[in-house]
């Protein structure tokens, strides 16, 4: 763990912040280069292995900067090391770059992102709704978007016994 | 009255062929067919009749794929294995057929001096012969691979 | 042709006692519910006694839905046509908290009852409902076929209007309320 802080200070500085949180590091990553710092944490330090991609609406936490956030959890298949990159980006067009071209599972992790928050992943091969249906306008998982939803699950004509 | 394939045999001269053994196979093969015709008759009947719900809505006419909208044609190529393994089963059902009237008579006064005992004797041989030709095309396809479920 | 109203009740029960005693299940299972439907279909509960000998995959050849598990919105037009799909006569037994009223799931995604789309017959409360109700809900199917059921179906042509709950539980404020195109047509292609 402190050859992966060391090894992202010498290479990005100031750009890469790193926090923990228990045994929790997390690295807050700028949009722009998150892509060389995936490629070097991938080819350099080993972390093979994409866990997972959240996303996060921050719109109520308290001392929020940002409003969404992207965390990619990564581990090292061979050392068990985990860990966790951050990316924050803000509301008019949050958009962030793809890390399909070097781990295929991310395809349908950040279709799931999309859906639920409304983040364009640039250079995503096929980004388009997973979970919710195609004609579905809102994105669900957003802090103001009500639980119950706003009328849409009600939306489709219903089938009498006389017609069916 | 003597026929021209009339066998003697110990319980005295009977005739080779009885039409009336073969009287219950003609009633079944006319309750099959009475009841194939009957229920598509009877179909029709009940709705001509308006004593059928019916229904024809455009979605129940469609082809039912899991509730979605049928994707390709359905007719496609399928993998040369079920066609095997239906000619082999075909084959050799063919072969049960031809075993089943020779297994009933076959052994019949095998030891006797007339011409069932000679039945009994040669013929059995011959098909001894017949399901050895089987064997070796068994054992060919089966060395050729075709049983292998890939 | 008009036949005199004695024979078509002797008919009437004729094919009630046909139909209620050979409903084929076709098993609508989307979520847990589904392993309680399993596991009444199987040796112990067994619902073969009951005339639902076999649970065909397709709509074609079934007279019973059930349907047993969370429906969800995207799901909701593929359940509808199935529904379509099946042959007249037909039920529809809702089975579980979820299908017939959303159970826990009061959320964006989840139909809160099935009978806001479909036409129900039966409802089974539990989560997941014990075998035993299962089979009293299929045992009340027949009571009810047996009691209401016609050769021709004619008992279906009067209910034409939508019989399922008229309010939200919850209601929700007019400016929250958004109208999306409220056709999920894509749920039923595989491809766009």
């Amino acid at each position: 763990m402190p050859d992966v802080q060391r090894f992202l200070t010498d290479r990005f500085g100031d750009a890469v912040t790193r926090t923990v949180f228990r045994d929790n590091v997390r690295y807050v990553v700028p949009a722009h280069r998150l892509i060389e710092v995936m490629t070097l944490l991938k080819t350099e330090a080993g972390f093979d292995y994409l866990a997972e991609i959240a996303g996060v609406d921050y719109l109520h936490y308290p001392n929020a900067t940002d409003r969404y956030g992207v965390i990619y959890g990564l581990a090292n298949t061979e050392t068990a090391e985990r860990v966790f990159v951050k990316v924050l980006v803000n509301d008019p067009d949050p958009r962030v770059p793809t890390v399909y071209p070097l781990w295929k599972g991310a395809d349908w992790m950040e279709r799931e992102v999309f859906d639920m928050f409304g983040v364009v992943f640039d250079g995503h091969p096929d980004l388009r709704r997973i979970l919710m249906p195609e004609e579905f306008t809102a994105y669900p998982l957003r802090k103001d978007y009500p639980l119950r939803g706003r009328g849409e699950r009600h939306n489709f004509a219903p089938v009498n016994r006389a017609e069916s | 009255m003597l026929f021209a394939d009339a066998v003697r045999t110990s319980a005295g001269v009977e005739e080779a062929f009885r039409l009336s053994d073969y009287y219950p196979i003609f009633l079944f093969l006319a309750l099959l067919v009475a009841f194939v015709l009957g229920t598509l008759f009877a179909s029709q009947l009940f709705h001509r009749l308006g004593l059928k719900p019916y229904k024809e809505t455009p979605v129940k006419l469609m082809p039912y794929e899991s509730g979605m909208d049928p994707v390709g044609s359905a007719r496609m190529q399928f993998d040369v294995k079920f066609y095997l393994i239906a000619i082999l089963f075909l084959v050799f059902d063919v072969e049960l057929l031809f075993l089943y009237p020779w297994a009933v008579i076959a052994y019949s006064d095998a030891a006797g001096p007339d011409w069932r005992g000679a039945f009994g004797r040669i013929v059995f041989w011959e098909v001894i012969v017949f399901l050895g030709s089987l064997a070796v095309g068994y054992v060919y396809a089966w060395r050729k691979g075709v049983f292998r479920w890939r | 042709m008009k036949f005199p109203d004695f024979i078509v009740t002797r008919l009437d029960w004729l094919a009630n006692q046909a139909r209620a005693n050979s409903l084929w299940p076709m098993p609508f299972a989307t979520a847990c519910c589904g392993i309680e439907l399993m596991s009444t279909a199987s040796s112990r509960y067994d619902i073969a006694r009951f005339g639902s000998e076999a649970m065909r995959f397709s709509p074609r050849q079934c007279d019973l839905m059930l349907v047993a598990g969370r429906v969800v919105m995207k799901m909701m037009p593929v359940l509808q046509r199935i529904w379509l799909q099946m042959p007249e006569p037909k039920w529809c037994i809702s089975m579980g908290a979820c299908a017939s009223s959303g159970g826990v799931f009061d959320t964006y995604a989840v139909v809160q009852g099935i009978d806001r789309f479909i036409p129900v017959d039966v409802y089974v409360p539990g989560c997941p409902p014990r075998p035993e109700q299962l089979i009293r809900s299929i045992l009340d199917l027949q009571d009810k076929i047996k009691a209401t059921g016609t050769v021709n179906a004619r008992e279906f042509a009067a209910r034409s209007t939508y019989e399922g709950p008229t309010s939200l539980a919850k209601q929700l404020a007019p400016d929250e309320t958004m109208v999306v195109p409220g056709d999920y047509s894509t749920a039923t292609r595989l491809r766009d």
